[in-house]
């Protein structure tokens, strides 16, 4: 019995010492996906933010359509790409390679006969059990900066940083719970302050937890 | 057996939890070794986020933006009433069906069988395509087989109603082919006794809104009877007493019926006597208002009260209605006699817009099955019906059918009668496709497919089509209706509008002259009261949740309780308290009942109110071929009788249907005992004041009486007192408009996930509902109720639903040591899933046992069923508590729209499931905090009180005394007389 509850407690003392034993460093390695700053897949067409936001100023909706008409920003369809790339090809090798992928992903048919469309890797992810409304924060909000002046909406960089200069889309902020509620509590105390209680910020659990 | 009274050896435990326990014991070391190992992994390999994938659309679909549910009229197809439905479809799939608001039939509301129209859509078990034999076979070679045999074919079906579906139907006779319908729970009689008396053999349209005084003859209009939704909306209209009215027209509400019955439950006086008396008792009443129709037969109505209640129809003349769901034409005619005399044709009740929700023709299927058993069918297609099984003379049905040479069955499952076809060729689900409708004569009602079909299925209409070669045969049904229906609309209408809106045609009143009644007719009425009796007569009646049989897998509605006796997961043998005494039986004990040639097993239920010498049986239970009802969890292995299971067959509860028109049933005790999954089994409010009520007369000397005695709470409280800036959310609900119906409870459960949990588990207590229908009965002598009382007692029921009560002080965010639960700025009491870690302390010391906590993992297993989730709200895991949150969802959508718009939050701009589907309007929902809001206005009715007021809670959720249309009771005058001497 007592070299039963030795093993026991030797494995038990093992399991939870490792993290420590592998040093602090591996810990943050754990990685949830709200959490998980610097993420930055390979995607299966080299689109640059930088080139299309940055250089080329294109509005952020003119692909994310759904960013203020509910609750997923929402990818461009295939066929918003093709609005500029059916004569926008390229000019570089690599660029017409790239490009080129769109033509194939609709031409290419899934086993229902229809084109199979890209597959992008989901960058900005909110855990499973929050729920976050683009059109509330994009179309609804109003944003009182420091000094008190009111913006319409929250500006995407509040959340997904500044895409302009980025490149390939890459998280720069953890999206917990603190990040949302400490923009959630001072834009509350300011709408109070600026009189506009409608459109105040809720701080209550129900607002993001159904 | 109760809880806790056999538990030292786990023998009460859940299998599922018995097993867990046993792995855990058994291999505690090994567990141990694994989570040690687990959490070195973990460390080891660094776990980095898996990459999720999005994939967008090629092309948008104009106007659709992912992720936003959008609304299509329908038209439901649970039962025959054929309501106007709005499916709330979100990225392709149905989520939500709703009544439809421009509907005539049934507006808003909606019943309990109708929202779980879903689960019928994603049910895994529907034929994925068309058999032979049982086996899969191609649509070319099913379609071969029956183009080969169509012509001259018998095409039986349910009631079909529709322009162009009955176009279809002609099309298939002008091939040489006949058509035989039927209504498994039959209203043949009515539509035939008004051939007799009227010359026009229909249903006529029922006014229960201009009706003063209804009499009710075992029709249970408010549960199940032809409309039940749009039925009981129109009754409630005139028992409305919110916002000032005075009640000077609230109806009566009469039922003479030997169950208990919604009706009944709901009925201002109830009558009890046996079926065998109905006849005589409707004689009778036709003999005090002046009629020679014949000899009156005996009845155990004393005269006093028949001389009463025939005074009462002829003081309400042309305002009475009086109905009965009788299956003797004879009795018919004598109803209708009544209503002739009392002038009642042309305005409770007409035949210048009759009712086609039942076109069902009995004699026709009697001829049937005689030519069937002759042999001279050569080919039998049956379409949506399943008489095999719900067929009085389902057996000789299915003896008759091996003499047909070619069956083929157009249906979406495997049913008792499919299985027996040659042929299944797989129906769509009526989600999936296209379809019209007439339910009221001039009423029309299209619907439209809500998803892309799941499976290899084909609109039953095409299949038709196909087979009789006719070239519409080769086009999608969509092309057929449209072209059908652009040639038919009504001027200054299009298709798109058409399907737009689902519904429309005939409203105002109706012109032209009234159809003259044909006394001669009544000559064969003297037989009416001539019906022998029995000394243990058997009554069967539609279910409220399974209907006809049809629901039988649908898992939401075998969990609904039945409203009368709470019990869900099988249909019972309900008997009087003296009937089970005399019988020997008590609650529980499975009991065989036989007529001749049919017998059923059902577990044996007390039923205060019926009538002595009377077994009542649901029908819809007891289907053998239904299959599995809820995946995982072995939900259904407990659900089902265990006799029946021995012998592979899942059926849950026994089926009834043989006993229709049979009179005497014998009944013989089987030797065994089965738990009865009961969500309540207390049946009285133990003299305190949780369900107020009042009489009419009294209410209207005082309107706050019922309601006068409050004691009043000792305000003390830990927390702050409350001060709502914004919005303050609260619910009032009236009780004199709720009939127990139990459509919230569905519509909950669909909009907020909540799962099912199974018999089992309900047995435990464990049910999951955010909402429940209590049920309370009270002893007509004002003593306090006991069910098992045996001396002849007339009990008056009443409804209550109860949810979270969202309380100011509320007990539950005490006790919370990890802040779960907590208030909102509004008023809300909300819970978060995510930081709960399950010590149930909240649940204990709620005082409305309205939490509900997640002993297992409840989540279909299967990915189809999946689909019917609501994406907004999250689907719990095990260890978690849940309970209400006054569909948080749908308050942050109504403000969000109204942000959009840049308006404030109108009334009724935001509507919680249960408020939303409620046929009567019982629930209102809003701003407390708004004067305009109907809410608000309610919470200063004098009728308005709070539930446990006295231990200051301090809830949102607030109640309406319930008032009852008959003589106040001695014991509430007495009420009536302390209150005013502590007054003065």
């Amino acid at each position: 019995m007592n070299a039963k509850l030795a093993i026991l407690f030797f494995l038990l003392t093992i399991g939870f010492a490792m993290p420590i034993l592998l040093g602090v460093r591996s810990v943050p390695d754990i990685q949830l996906p709200n959490l998980h700053t610097d993420y930055q897949p390979e995607q299966p067409i080299a689109y640059s933010h930088r080139l299309h936001a940055g250089v080329l100023d294109i509005d952020c909706q003119y692909c994310h359509t759904g960013a203020d008409k509910g609750r997923h920003a929402t990818l461009p369809n295939v066929q918003t790409c093709m609005n500029c790339h059916a004569t926008a090809k390229g000019r570089t090798d690599s660029a017409k390679a790239e490009i080129g992928k769109l033509q194939l992903a609709m031409q290419d048919k899934n086993q229902d006969g229809q084109p199979d469309g890209v597959s992008w890797k989901r960058v900005h992810n909110n855990a499973d059990f929050v729920y976050f409304n683009h059109q509330t924060h994009v179309r609804i909000a109003k944003f009182i900066d420091d000094s008190g002046n009111i913006v319409d909406g929250i500006d995407c960089v509040q959340c997904h940083g500044d895409m302009t200069t980025a490149g390939v889309a890459k998280q720069q902020e953890q999206l917990t719970m603190g990040f949302c509620i400490n923009c959630h509590r001072t834009q509350n105390d300011r709408h109070v302050t600026a009189n506009l209680p409608a459109l105040a910020p809720v701080n209550s659990c129900d607002a993001c937890h159904r | 057996m109760e809880i806790g009274t056999n538990n030292n050896d786990f023998s009460d435990m859940p299998p599922e939890l018995k097993a867990e326990m046993k792995e855990v014991s058994q291999s505690r070391r090994d567990f141990m070794k694994v989570t040690g190992m687990a959490a070195m992994g973990a460390v080891i390999a660094g776990c980095t986020a898996e990459d999720r994938h999005v994939k967008p659309l090629i092309k948008k679909p104009e106007g659709i933006t992912p992720g936003v549910a959008y609304n299509y009229a329908s038209t439901c197809q649970g039962c025959s009433a054929n309501c106007g439905t709005l499916m709330k479809v979100r990225d392709g799939r149905p989520i939500k069906l709703e009544g439809n608001a421009i509907s005539p039939i049934n507006g808003t509301g909606l019943c309990a069988t109708g929202q779980a129209q879903l689960w019928t859509l994603y049910n895994p078990d529907r034929l994925h395509s068309p058999t032979k034999g049982g086996e899969p076979v191609e649509w070319s070679d099913i379609d071969a087989a029956a183009k080969a045999v169509a012509g001259g074919a018998v095409l039986l079906t349910g009631t079909i109603n529709g322009p162009c579906a009955n176009s279809v139907i002609n099309k298939f006779k002008a091939k040489g082919g006949r058509h035989v319908s039927y209504d498994a729970v039959s209203c043949y009689a009515i539509a035939k006794a008004h051939g007799q008396t009227h010359g026009t053999p229909v249903i006529p349209g029922y006014y229960f809104d201009q009706a003063t005084t209804v009499f009710s003859f075992d029709a249970d209009f408010l549960g199940a009877w032809i409309s039940p939704v749009g039925f009981a909306r129109d009754w409630a209209t005139r028992r409305d007493l919110k916002f000032g009215r005075d009640g000077k027209d609230m109806s009566r509400l009469v039922s003479f019926e030997a169950r208990m019955s919604l009706t009944g439950a709901n009925a201002d006086e109830r009558v009890r006597i046996k079926d065998s008396e109905r006849g005589a008792v409707l004689m009778d009443l036709a003999k005090r208002l002046g009629g020679d129709l014949g000899a009156v037969g005996k009845h155990s109505v004393p005269e006093a009260d028949m001389a009463r209640l025939a005074e009462e129809l002829k003081q309400a003349g042309r305002r009475a209605l009086v109905i009965t769901g009788s299956l003797d034409v004879n009795e018919q005619l004598v109803a209708n006699w009544i209503n002739n005399k009392l002038g009642a044709y042309g305005t409770t009740l007409d035949l210048r817009r009759p009712s086609r929700q039942k076109l069902g023709d009995d004699d026709a299927l009697a001829q049937l099955i005689k030519d069937m058993s002759a042999g001279s069918v050569k080919t039998l297609i049956v379409w949506g019906v399943n008489p095999v099984y719900d067929l009085p003379n389902g057996a000789a049905f299915k003896e008759a059918m091996g003499k047909v040479a070619n069956t083929i069955a157009i249906s979406s499952h495997a049913d008792e009668t499919a299985s027996e076809c040659q042929w299944i060729a797989a129906e769509d689900d009526p989600l999936e496709t296209w379809n019209d409708f007439e339910p009221v004569q001039g009423i029309f009602s299209l619907a439209q497919p809500g998803i892309r079909r799941l499976w290899n299925t084909r609109s039953g209409f095409a299949s038709l089509l196909k087979w009789i070669g006719d070239p519409d045969g080769n086009k999608d049904y969509r092309e057929v209706l449209k072209a059908f229906w652009e040639a038919n609309l009504p001027r200054g209408m299009n298709w798109t509008q058409a399907v737009e809106q689902g519904t429309g045609g005939a409203s105002g009143d109706v012109r032209g002259d009234h159809p003259g009644f044909n006394n001669a007719a009544m000559g064969a009425a003297r037989d009416a009261g001539k019906v022998e009796s029995a000394t243990l007569e058997v009554v069967t009646y539609e279910s409220y949740n399974l209907r006809d049989g049809r629901h039988a897998t649908n898992g939401w509605l075998q969990e609904m309780a039945d409203p009368m006796s709470r019990i869900s997961w099988t249909n019972v043998a309900f008997m009087s308290p003296a009937t089970m005494k005399a019988q020997g039986v008590d609650e529980g004990d499975m009991v065989e009942l036989s007529v001749e040639g049919a017998s059923c097993k059902v577990p044996a239920n007390r039923q205060p109110g019926m009538a002595d010498g009377v077994v009542a049986v649901s029908l819809g239970y007891g289907r053998t071929k239904a299959g599995p009802i809820v995946h995982g969890r072995g939900v259904e292995e407990d659900a089902v009788d265990p006799d029946l299971l021995d012998e592979g067959i899942h059926a849950i509860g026994g089926n009834a249907f043989p006993f229709i028109g049979a009179k005497s049933v014998s009944l013989s005790a089987t030797g065994r005992t089965i738990r009865l999954a009961k969500v309540s089994t207390h049946d009285s409010q133990e003299d305190r004041p949780i369900l107020k009520q009042t009489s009419l007369e009294q209410w209207k000397k005082n309107p706050k009486s019922g309601n006068e005695h409050e004691i009043p709470p000792v305000d003390i409280t830990l927390w702050p007192r409350w001060d709502y800036k914004g919005h303050k959310w609260g619910m009032v609900v009236d009780l004199n408009s709720c009939i127990g119906c139990s459509a919230c409870q569905v519509a909950c459960s669909i909009e907020n996930n909540v799962p099912v949990v199974g018999k089992e588990e309900v047995w435990y207590r464990r049910e999951m509902h955010w909402i429940r229908v209590d049920t309370y009965y009270e002893d007509n002598d004002g003593s306090k109720f006991d069910g098992k009382k045996t001396e002849d007692i007339n009990p008056e029921v009443g409804f209550q639903p109860m949810m979270c009560q969202h309380c100011d002080n509320a007990p539950c965010e005490t006790v919370c040591p990890v802040i779960a639960t907590s208030h909102s700025d509004e008023g809300l009491n909300v819970q978060a899933y995510n930081r709960c870690i399950g010590t149930r302390y909240c649940a204990n010391n709620c005082p409305y046992k309205v939490r509900r906590f997640n002993w297992f993992r409840y989540e279909n297993l299967n990915l189809t069923m999946n689909l019917v989730l609501n994406p907004d709200i999250v689907v719990r895991s095990r260890g978690v508590m849940e309970k209400c949150s006054m569909c948080a969802q749908r308050i942050y959508d109504g403000k969000r729209e109204a942000a959009l718009h840049d308006t404030k939050i109108v009334d009724g701009a935001i509507t919680p499931a249960c408020a939303q589907t409620c046929p009567t309007d019982a629930i209102t929902f809003g701003d407390l905090n708004d004067s305009e809001h109907k809410v608000a206005k309610l919470l200063k009715d004098p009728r308005n009180y709070a539930v446990l007021a006295e231990i200051n809670t301090r809830p949102g959720v607030t109640y309406l005394t319930k008032v009852r249309n008959r003589p106040a009771k001695e014991s509430e005058l007495k009420l009536t007389a302390n209150d005013h001497g502590h007054d003065h």
